[in-house]
């Protein structure tokens, strides 16, 4: 007399709820431990009991359990890809819903061909496939909670050239010669912050050695700006260097908290101020460039700083 | 009451699925990657909306039409599961799969459900390799292929082969669109299968003769279409060998080890010393045992006046895994890394299999104890020395590498620029679907050394350089070489010369070299 197999009950009955949950687009855990499923063991494990009786030693649970997964992988990865070559979609709703409806199919027929003999097996079976499910509805479940959208909070400073990329910084320069980069800053964070842009420059003149190492983090300043920025935003504004003295100059930018402490950005442009003085001369009669009011100038090394008001 | 066999071997399975499945989500949580994951997550992101799959026939992406049946694998589980294509990666689905085929194979060589337990335990907890292993990488799907094959090829040496050999091929063929390397280790391992075979019935003239039959046809197909249809092996491989290469193996291998290398580059990358010791350990541990077991069979295959038991049917199963085990790790060097993977995976189950032949349960089982032990204590350093696991963050996470992956959007020149970085950082930007895309200049010494200011021959300087300051794991470069992390070299960076700075936002610099 034949007997309803438990195993291939529960795989038909857990691939109907996939093809459901994949078609109603229904995420969550249990679509992600039946969509496992679905690719990883159903297909092999139906086709296995489909053929079991032409193997000439029965499949034990584990080796049927075991032997379905590379069956099911190997069974998806070329059908899909036949059906790409094709100009078929293998990874749509209808995919699944066609593989699924091939699982549930063979899984009945093979259901109702156990003969009672096989209570035993499919006994030991029903539970290696009940023990699957459970363990991927857990893993369902956490990996649906770390899928979860996560945004990061930020803060970053850039330069960009004159022209407002990042392609062509100025690098070699005649003394005296005006250049322009832009500075930015972007934030996204849960409340507003009050911020210094601090300019500093450290100067190693024609000659001598590079800068030490205490001399670049102290470098000289030459402006300092107040910024509060607000959530998700942006500052952006166009700053114009003249270089005087011969020699390589490192230019950096700060963003420090305005109420003091630790500097938590910085950027810096390495510039190297060479060759004749006609140059400088030419560049001085065209006076410095402004964009907006809001750049600043150096000039001679001195301090000579057009105070930048913060963008609130 | 007693338990059937039937129900241990169930009970077995399940164990040692919800134990791999549980490590497998704690690598999740700590977002443990193989590198070259991002370029396959980052191309499925980009295909999964689109009407077909077609890899470009240059760019990142060019390599993966080596391996197309992975990608379909990908898509499919994206689609059926609806998890985002950039979170497949710290999807633990190896986990499952690994664990499940191997315990099969284990149980099948070992006839014994506690020590399948705790043999697969061993790997599937196994931090060494745990990267390309536990979650969506080749390997994820590739090795229950070759596990299942193996398994499958037990039936078929056995002559039963009406179901055996048409799945065997199906096997093989789905190998062949999933991983190149696997597929050799197919067809390396049917012909040291068939060898063995061939050489017992040999040994064995008279009764026990017949138990096993060799599968020659199968064999010979497997070869015909490796050589015929394997495209890697002829664009990726042969090209690959070179003296560079080889000595980026050895520069790798001995940076596992803890070893001093015999020309020690300036800044190779050596792991923490318990981390190597560890390692060292496990490799003497399996090696050892199977290393004696197999020159002791072999001697009695070969050497007439031997005994040989007349009907092993475990045997071609054993030496067929030996001949790809060291296949794979020749093949592995002459492209730049030694690969202890195959030895690691699968010649624990050699060594248990010729310590059970000592019919000493307690050193069977001592050794199986042993090398889950050692899986556990490697946990515990790896941890403690911040490596692939670790109390504080090891590297940015793709959420804070949208920020920078924005910016170079907004800001990047709308033609290709090349960019310097780890292939961490790189395949973050892949996902990050930063465009244009940027093509990716891979780390070498003179790089390296440029980058952090000290005295090299120029390289070819690439348009920019972005640096991971949170990364606590070496810098991966060009053919597997391995740097130490760019947070050690910081104060170096910012008073390098040739480098200017221009974007910081507390965990990715991007750096623009001063070009002349």
């Amino acid at each position: 007399m034949a007997i309803l197999r438990l195993d291939m009950t529960i795989i038909a009955l857990l691939t109907l709820l996939q093809i459901l949950l994949t078609g109603w687009q229904i995420e969550g855990p249990t679509r992600i431990a039946g969509g496992l499923l679905l690719l990883s063991v159903w297909p092999g494990y139906c086709v296995l009991a489909a053929l079991e009786s032409r193997f000439r030693r029965r499949l034990s649970a584990p080796e049927h359990v075991a032997l379905a997964i590379p069956t099911s992988l190997g069974l998806h990865a070329l059908l899909g890809l036949a059906l790409n070559a094709l100009g078929g979609r293998a990874w749509s709703w209808l995919y699944s819903a066609g593989t699924g409806g091939c699982v549930i199919l063979l899984a009945l027929a093979t259901a109702v061909r156990g003969r009672r003999s096989d209570a035993g097996p499919t006994l030991s079976r029903a539970l290696a496939i009940a023990g699957i499910g459970l363990v991927a509805l857990t893993a369902g479940t956490v990996i649906d909670h770390r899928t979860a959208p996560r945004s990061a909070s930020h803060l970053s400073l850039y330069l960009l050239d004159e022209a407002g990329q990042m392609s062509a910084y100025p690098t070699r320069v005649t003394p005296g010669e005006q250049v322009r980069v832009h500075v930015g800053i972007t934030y996204d964070g849960p409340i507003p912050r009050a911020l210094r842009l601090i300019r500093s420059r450290a100067t190693t003149p024609v000659g001598a050695g590079g800068p030490t190492r205490s001399a670049l983090d102290a470098g000289r300043t030459e402006a300092v700006t107040q910024i509060t920025l607000q959530p998700h935003s942006e500052w952006e504004q166009p700053a114009t260097l003249r270089l005087e003295q011969a020699g390589l100059h490192r230019i950096t930018w700060r963003l420090c908290p305005a109420e003091g402490g630790r500097c938590e950005r910085s950027v810096h442009l390495w510039i190297q101020a060479e060759g004749s003085a006609e140059e400088p001369a030419r560049a001085r009669a065209r006076g410095p460039a402004r964009a907006g009011g809001r750049s600043a100038s150096v000039t001679g090394g001195a301090l000579d700083v057009d105070e930048l008001q913060g963008a609130e | 009451m007693t338990r059937s066999p039937r129900t241990g071997a169930v009970v077995g399975l399940l164990v040692t699925l919800c134990a791999s499945t549980a490590f497998g989500l704690y690598l999740a949580a700590q977002e443990v990657t193989d590198p070259f994951l991002y370029y396959d997550a980052a191309f499925v992101a980009r295909t999964l909306h689109q009407p077909r799959m077609a890899f470009p026939a240059t760019g990142p992406f060019a390599s993966l039409r080596f391996a197309p049946g992975r990608i379909m694998l990908m898509l499919q589980l994206a689609a059926m599961t609806g998890i985002p294509a950039e979170r497949l990666q710290f999807v633990p689905w190896g986990a499952m799969l690994i664990s499940q085929t191997l315990y099969v194979l284990a149980l099948r060589l070992l006839k014994s459900p506690a020590l399948a337990v705790l043999v697969t335990l061993y790997l599937t907890l196994n931090l060494s390799h745990a990267a390309a292993l536990y979650s969506t990488f080749a390997y994820a799907m590739a090795v229950p292929l070759y596990t299942g094959l193996l398994i499958i090829s037990a039936r078929l040496f056995q002559g039963d082969r009406q179901i055996a050999q048409p799945l065997s091929l199906l096997l093989f063929c789905a190998a062949h669109v999933t991983h190149y390397t696997m597929t050799a280790w197919i067809v390396v391992f049917m012909v040291g299968a068939n060898l063995t075979i061939a050489l017992q019935r040999r040994r064995t003239p008279g009764a026990g003769r017949c138990a096993q039959t060799t599968a020659p046809y199968l064999t010979l197909t497997f070869i015909v279409l490796y050589l015929a249809f394997n495209r890697a092996i002829y664009a990726s491989f042969l090209p690959m060998i070179k003296m560079e290469t080889l000595e980026g193996a050895v520069l790798r291998f001995s940076s596992y080890l803890s070893l001093a290398p015999t020309q020690p580059a300036l800044y190779a990358y050596r792991r923490p010393a318990p981390v190597s010791l560890i390692s060292a350990l496990t490799l003497v541990v399996i090696m050892a045992p199977a290393l004696a077991g197999l020159l002791r069979d072999g001697w009695q295959m070969i050497a007439r006046h031997c005994p040989i038991r007349p009907v092993e049917l475990r045997r071609p199963l054993i030496w067929g895994i030996t001949a790809a085990g060291f296949a794979d790790g020749l093949a592995y060097t002459v492209r730049g890394v030694i690969s202890t993977k195959s030895y690691a995976m699968f010649f624990p189950l050699i060594a248990l299999f010729y310590a059970q032949r000592l019919r000493k349960a307690t050193l069977t089982y001592g050794l199986a104890a042993l090398l889950l032990g050692l899986t556990l204590v490697k946990i515990v350093v790896f941890y403690q020395a911040s490596s692939v696991i670790g109390p504080e963050r090891l590297k940015t996470n793709l959420a804070e590498v949208q920020v920078s992956a924005r910016w170079l959007h907004d800001h990047g020149p709308e033609t290709g620029y090349t960019i310097a970085a780890d292939l961490n950082l790189y395949g973050k930007y892949l996902l990050a679907a930063t465009t244009p895309i940027p093509v990716l200049q891979g780390y070498t010494q003179a790089l390296f050394a440029q980058t952090i200011g000290a005295p090299a021959a120029p390289p070819a300087a690439p348009d920019l350089l972005a640096i991971d300051l949170a990364s606590a794991e070496p810098v991966t470069g060009f053919v597997w070489r391995q740097y130490p992390p760019f947070r050690h070299y910081q104060a170096a960076i910012q008073a390098n010369r040739s480098l200017s700075l221009i974007y910081d936002d507390g965990l990715i610099w991007l750096g623009a070299p001063t070009k002349e």
